[in-house]
């Protein structure tokens, strides 16, 4: 998988000189504020973007990453997966275009040039530069699926939602005159014109690459395409450089063009933005629901195939001008969705009290066909967690949206990328080891002594929080140097022209334009801490059965010739059984990660800073590195995932299941995500227990069900002959997958999981 | 008042609308071969034993009083009263008693918390083992449930005094109602026992305006005839408040509880989908309602 879908090295080898005009460009602009230098920038970076269509595209948009340029958030899996901020860099890509063998040496020579220039000019490089000597000491790596480590930094602004509905309404043009009279204010320092002046032309930029688009399509039509298919788009393009979009189809093709220039990921509330345009054009036959969806099948093709993350799509839910439009142009995006069957759009529900059944019915189609969509959002309970987290009104909390998995942001008003991540089970760890991280051997996090010193219960509890509120006060000043760094950098144009308010206060997206700069912190293993402390009292504290140092040695060995205390440990209570015991050990340690986290924003100049219990795969890249740990759990597997129990350890029942999990203070964190398995039997015989089972969870305040319809003798088959079960999704938590592209270790934490 | 009670199973979605609890009762009148709760034959606790836990050390044979347990763990049912001694020796909480004596209140407590997951729709199965062996209970922990308005069905072999039948009746939703075999000497065979007795109770109780389903579990090579098809098909002609005939194909998950309990394999074999898709089409032939699975 690579993030964005990208110019391949060979095309590369010899079209890099747009790379090359754009570093002259950097290099030239250095005296201009960041907005003006990034507008430079992406007026040679876009235009080189953009590729040509399709055979069958009904929509203009395609685009391909280069190596150099600006975006929210880039990766490129062939080089290391991780993500880039703002001016990044893809070097790995560079140097292997300057290692193929068919390069020339001039060219090699310039290429090193490149490489050598942007090595400490891309901003994650520039991130890193200025860290502080706790962040070198203890962030070391940026590497979080590979090295050990207690807290990852990542260098991103993603997820947010633009204010799409506002580009439908005004257009280009529209948005470029809102501009202009903003300028017309004389109270505006020198910065602030500059950055609305650079917007204004981002406006141009922008019409100008529509008309890139056309004529590729005008280039199509004189190749032989049909007319038929070709006119209607050229027609929409010709409209769009000139007015808002005066139709269904308008509005599709602005809202592509502007994300994938953007490298947006996030399409927000598509139903509120698309209704009015949808039920206008059907109900005066300009358009059929059937050529609705062939339109939203091909915005559906261009989201797969131009980035392999997110693209989530958001439906329902209160706080919308037009519930019935958007539910109407709901249906068409789901039916396009059923047809389409792939592991994008992410489309998200939110469910409410009192939203169309109609609506509801053809989402449980979806999940019930196995697509793992959509996610479903307890609206009511979301909109509230959402007021007292951030602080603000509940008209504004109904605008919230959401991206990953579940992690809340306010729609086109907030920034809320999660840029830190924590292993708390090796927050455990390293407090176990003095201070040191046995499986690097060095010194990391604090010593607070040895487990000797621990001699009850409470002081190691209380020494392991203290470890975890070094590490998360690390972490949080980490996010507040991400923005700096973008903000010294670059203005994030595009971002800024559709978030709130930043044309109204006339700064930047980081630089003081965004109405609520948050940020998020990723935490791992939250069970897995919680099922080895509650472990550790009874069987060290309480029992008696042996010494913390002996049973810090037994888990150093991972537990060899010790199978019985290993069966023990695992017969301790466990969280995800409704038992007390267990969850209220689990509710003392989420609760204090919340409220460390939540603390940290005011010292950052945060909005907010909250913790998202979010369960994508990395509980299984950072149980890699991570020894035995006290519930039971040998070295170097999987860690607990999200908000959920320790994989195979709920053995009590959904109801108790569900008890456990919604004993968690969920409202104070940014979301937390449910996977929720369920058989594929369950969903066919029985539907309407899975509505009272939705019902029922939301009802007991859980704010997310991600379900996933599946059999799990599909899953040990597809384990084996892989290429029988090509169709077979998987919910991971963060984003849902086809089975058999996942690792091992992920296919067989989701198979020990309890399937329902 | 107390019940001898195996399990309580929340979230049960096949005994009965909706989303339901399912309570085991320990004790039945019958005997049948393929039994898939085994352990729910006997009236009294009794233990088990995990193989995949069980290390054969021995522990538990010098802690049973009655000599129920071999030198390597190995279960001779027939000896167990069920008194612990070996659950508490084990090492390996390999063993448990299966069978606890449970008040209504305490079984009620059990079942409350899932309450919010019924709406309306589900409740609470009574099943087991036969719920009827212990009447008395039923009543009471009925009653109990009725006034925490929480819908009963109960799953039962219809082998039980009418009169009991008749007093718990007002209190019972839906009955699950097996229909094991059509010919009384087969299924004394079978079973241990004719169906006379249930027969004349399933009359009653649909005379008398109760809710019915009839539940039949084929067995290949057992009751998977013409003959018995024809009677389950005549059964809903005679009695035409049966609302609907499950088809309960045989599986094999008894076995692993049967090892447990430290009885051999019941020897029968799972049928194919293909010979289960027969079935239930000639069974809809001969109904008169649906016929599902």
């Amino acid at each position: 998988m690579r993030g964005y879908l990208a110019w391949d090295d060979a095309h590369l080898e010899d079209s890099l000189d747009p790379e090359f005009r754009y570093t002259q460009a950097y290099k030239d602009s250095s005296g201009l504020s960041p907005a003006a230098r990034e507008l430079k920038c992406l007026e040679i970076f876009l235009p080189a973007s953009v590729a040509p269509p399709r055979e069958g595209d009904l929509l203009a948009g395609r685009r391909m990453f280069r190596p150099l340029g600006v975006a929210p958030s880039y990766w490129d899996d062939d080089t290391d997966g991780l993500d880039n901020v703002s001016f990044y860099a893809d070097l790995g890509r560079l140097e292997r275009v300057m290692n193929r063998p068919s390069q020339t040496p001039e060219n090699r020579e310039k290429i090193a040039g490149l490489i050598d220039f942007w090595k400490t000019e891309n901003v994650n490089a520039k991130v890193r530069a200025k860290f502080d000597d706790e962040m070198k000491r203890e962030m070391p790596s940026d590497l979080w699926a590979q090295d050990s480590g207690v807290i990852f930094g990542l260098y991103r602004l993603v997820f947010s939602q633009l204010d799409y509905d506002k580009l439908v309404r005004l257009g280009l043009p529209g948005l470029r005159a809102e501009v202009s009279a903003r300028m017309a204010d004389e109270t505006l320092s020198e910065d602030q014109r500059d950055f609305l002046q650079a917007l204004c032309s981002l406006t141009d930029l922008m019409t100008a690459i529509l008309g890139l688009y056309e004529q590729q399509f005008r280039r199509a039509l004189e190749d032989g395409a049909d007319p038929a298919r070709i006119r209607p788009v050229l027609d929409s393009l010709g409209r769009l450089q000139t007015g808002a979009p005066a139709c269904f189809r308008d509005a599709l093709q602005l809202v592509w063009v502007y994300s994938a220039m953007t490298g947006g990921r996030d399409f927000g509330r598509m139903d509120v933005y698309l209704g009015d345009l949808y039920a206008r054009d059907l109900d005066s036959g300009a358009l059929t629901e059937e050529a609705a969806i062939e339109l939203l099948l091909s915005f559906y093709r261009l989201m797969k195939e131009t980035d392999s993350r997110d693209g989530r799509i958001i439906m329902g839910g209160l706080g919308r001008r037009n519930p019935e439009n958007a539910d109407r142009v709901s249906l068409a995006i789901m039916k396009a969705g059923i047809r389409f069957r792939e592991l994008k759009p992410e489309f998200s529900l939110r469910m409410y009290k009192g939203l169309s059944e109609e609506v509801i019915g053809l989402a449980m189609e979806m999940l019930g066909d196995g697509m793992t969509y959509p996610l479903l959002f307890n609206d009511e309970a979301s909109i509230r967690a959402v007021e007292k987290t951030m602080h603000v009104s509940p008209r504004e909390a109904e605008q919230y949206g959401f991206f990953g998995c579940g992690e809340y942001v306010l729609g086109h008003r907030s920034i809320g990328t999660p840029n830190d991540i924590i292993n708390l089970a090796k927050a455990l760890e390293v407090t176990l080891h003095s201070g040191t991280d046995p499986v690097r051997g060095c010194p990391h996090g604090l010593n607070l002594g040895a487990p000797e010193s621990f001699d009850t219960f409470e002081k190691l509890l209380d020494a392991y929080r203290r470890q975890v509120e070094y590490f998360t006060a690390i972490a949080a000043r980490h996010q507040r140097l991400v923005y700096d760094t973008v903000r010294e950098n670059g203005a994030m144009l595009l971002m800024s022209l559709l978030m709130d308010d930043c044309v109204e206060r006339a700064k930047p997206l980081v630089g003081g334009g965004v109405r609520y700069l948050a940020g998020t912190y990723e935490t791992y293993g939250n069970t897995t801490v919680s099922d080895s402390l509650l472990a550790i009292r009874q069987l060290v504290y309480e029992q008696k059965l042996l010494s913390l140092r002996e049973l810090v040695d037994i888990l150093d060995a991972d537990f060899e010739g010790h199978e019985d205390l290993r069966m023990k440990l695992l017969h301790c209570p466990k969280f995800g059984n409704d038992d007390p015991d267990a969850d209220a050990m689990a509710r003392a340690v989420n609760t204090h990660v919340f409220e460390t986290t939540a603390r940290q924003a005011q010292a950052q100049g945060l909005s907010s800073y909250l913790v998202v219990m979010i369960n994508n795969g990395a509980n299984v890249d950072l149980g890699r590195n991570t020894l035995a740990t006290a519930d039971g759990r040998h070295a170097y597997t999987y860690l607990s995932n999200g908000n959920n129990p320790m994989a195979g350890m709920d053995h009590n029942g959904l109801p108790a299941l569900l008890r456990s999990i919604a004993s968690t203070r969920m409202d104070l964190t940014a979301g937390t995500a449910q996977n929720l398995k369920l058989s594929a039997d369950l969903f066919r015989k029985h539907p309407d227990v899975v509505r009272d089972l939705i019902d029922t969870a939301f009802d007991m305040g859980i704010l997310s069900l991600n379900i996933s319809v599946m059999d799990r003798g599909e899953m040990e088959d597809a384990m084996l002959h892989p290429e029988l079960h090509q169709n077979l999704f998987v919910r991971v938590g963060g984003f849902s997958a086809r089975f058999v592209t996942l690792d091992k270790g992920t296919q067989a934490d989701m198979l020990s999981r309890a399937l329902y | 008042m107390t019940g001898i009670i195996t399990d309580i199973l929340p979230f049960s979605v096949n005994d009965g609308p909706g989303i339901r609890t399912g309570i085991f009762f320990k004790g039945c009148p019958l005997s049948c071969r393929w039994c898939h709760n085994p352990e729910t034959q006997r009236p009294g606790p009794q233990a088990m034993v995990l193989p995949s836990r069980c290390t054969g050390c021995g522990t538990c044979a010098s802690a049973c009083p009655t000599g129920a347990r071999g030198a390597h763990g190995e279960m001779d049912s027939s000896r167990c009263t069920g008194c612990g001694a070996c659950v508490s020796a084990c090492p390996a909480k390999a063993c448990r008693i299966s069978g606890t004596a449970m008040t209504p209140g305490d079984v009620l407590a059990r079942i409350l918390p899932d309450k919010p997951f019924f709406r309306g729709r589900g409740g609470v199965t009574l099943t087991g083992g036969e719920p009827m062996e212990q009447a008395g209970f039923v009543l009471e922990l009925a009653a109990l449930l009725r006034e925490e308005g929480i819908g009963v069905a109960m799953e039962t072999s219809g082998c039980a005094p009418a009169e009991a039948f008749r007093a718990v009746l007002p209190y019972i939703g839906l009955f699950l109602y097996d229909w094991k075999m059509t010919d009384p000497e087969q299924h004394r065979f079978w079973t241990g026992r004719d169906n006379a007795l249930i027969r004349k109770n399933l009359e009653m109780l649909h005379d008398s305006g109760a809710e019915i389903v009839l539940r039949c579990l084929i067995v290949p090579g057992v009751n998977d005839t013409r003959e018995h098809f024809r009677g389950i098909g005549e059964l809903t002609q005679d009695l035409p408040r049966i609302r609907r005939v499950d088809l309960l194909p045989y599986h094999a998950l008894g076995n692993n509880k049967r090892t447990q309990l430290g009885l051999p394999a019941d020897g029968f074999s799972v049928p194919e989908e293909e010979t289960v898709r027969g079935w239930q089409e000639e069974l809809r032939s001969l109904c008169r309602v649906p016929v599902c699975r």
